[in-house]
């Protein structure tokens, strides 16, 4: 059973987030660096949505569009899935930014997917029923994946060489 | 976050607690301010728990504030995993990481 957690969707929910996080990290034992990669691809994820997918929605004040989020331990992977209900996005198909060469050309944006891609082993997008679903694998420390929870796109079962 | 002066016209920026996007809103400002100020800028991560891509933006801006002016910008002791925050960004080669104050402070006044 994954733990959920439904917000509206402004950046005022991403400390309640991180508290949800954090629960969960505790209740599991998560090692530090585990929990570290979901937090930071939470708040990337988040804060993209928010910002770029839901900002109308924001401005009209609709709470039907939330932001639900979902939390599941296998035996060898966490997987975090973040689904929202804005403009169909896919965020994996921007390329990611060119690692600069100098300060005056570094970018003061753009960055968060590319973390989220370095930061997750797996991270698959689906368009499915005026939603975007993210689904992103955490693999833990000493273990290969598969066996990833209830949550895992059934793919996976299928693919344990992944990551 | 504090500031303090060290020898060779080092300014010593040390940050706490979370970068995210909460963490940087909080010190976007000041940081800016003293970044604007200083040309050997020490950016000491030691405390800093956490560091997402908002947090990223703020010590980008800052190095851009102090390389305008000819200067140069260093971190100091992050712990493991904002080093690999800053290394999947690619901002550890145009901002160097150091573990140690020394070395640092050499590279600052090189």
């Amino acid at each position: 059973m994954a733990d959920q957690l439904a917000v509206r969707g402004t950046l005022g929910d991403l400390e309640q987030i991180g508290t949800w996080v954090d629960d969960f990290a505790h209740r599991w034992s998560l090692p530090a660096s585990t929990a570290f990669a979901i937090q930071l691809c939470c708040e990337e994820v988040f804060s993209n949505i928010v910002r770029h997918g839901l900002k109308d929605i924001a401005v009209t004040g609709s709470d039907e569009d939330g932001v639900k989020l979902y939390l599941d331990h296998g035996s060898r992977s966490v997987i975090l899935r973040i689904d929202d209900q804005a403009e169909a996005f896919d965020p994996l198909a921007v390329d990611s930014p060119l690692h600069p060469q100098s300060v005056a050309e570094a970018s003061v944006g753009g960055l968060g997917i590319h973390l989220v891609r370095k930061f997750a082993q797996d991270v698959q997008y689906e368009r499915s029923d005026h939603t975007n679903r993210l689904t992103m694998r955490f693999d833990l420390p000493n273990a290969n994946a598969s066996g990833s929870g209830s949550l895992a796109p059934s793919h996976y079962a299928k693919e344990p060489a992944l990551g | 976050m504090t500031t303090e002066n060290l020898a060779n016209d080092i300014t010593r920026i040390i940050l706490a607690g979370k970068m995210d996007l909460a963490g940087a809103q909080k010190i976007d400002l000041k940081f800016s301010a003293v970044s604007g100020n200083s040309k050997r800028l020490l950016v000491d991560l030691e405390q800093v728990s956490f560091l997402a891509s908002m947090g990223i933006r703020t010590l980008v801006i800052g190095s851009k504030a102090v390389q305008s002016k000819g200067g140069k910008m260093a971190f100091l002791s992050p712990n493991a995993d904002v080093a690999q925050v800053l290394t999947a960004a690619g901002i550890d080669s145009i901002i160097p990481i150091f573990q140690d104050l020394t070395a640092a402070s050499e590279y600052l006044t090189s």
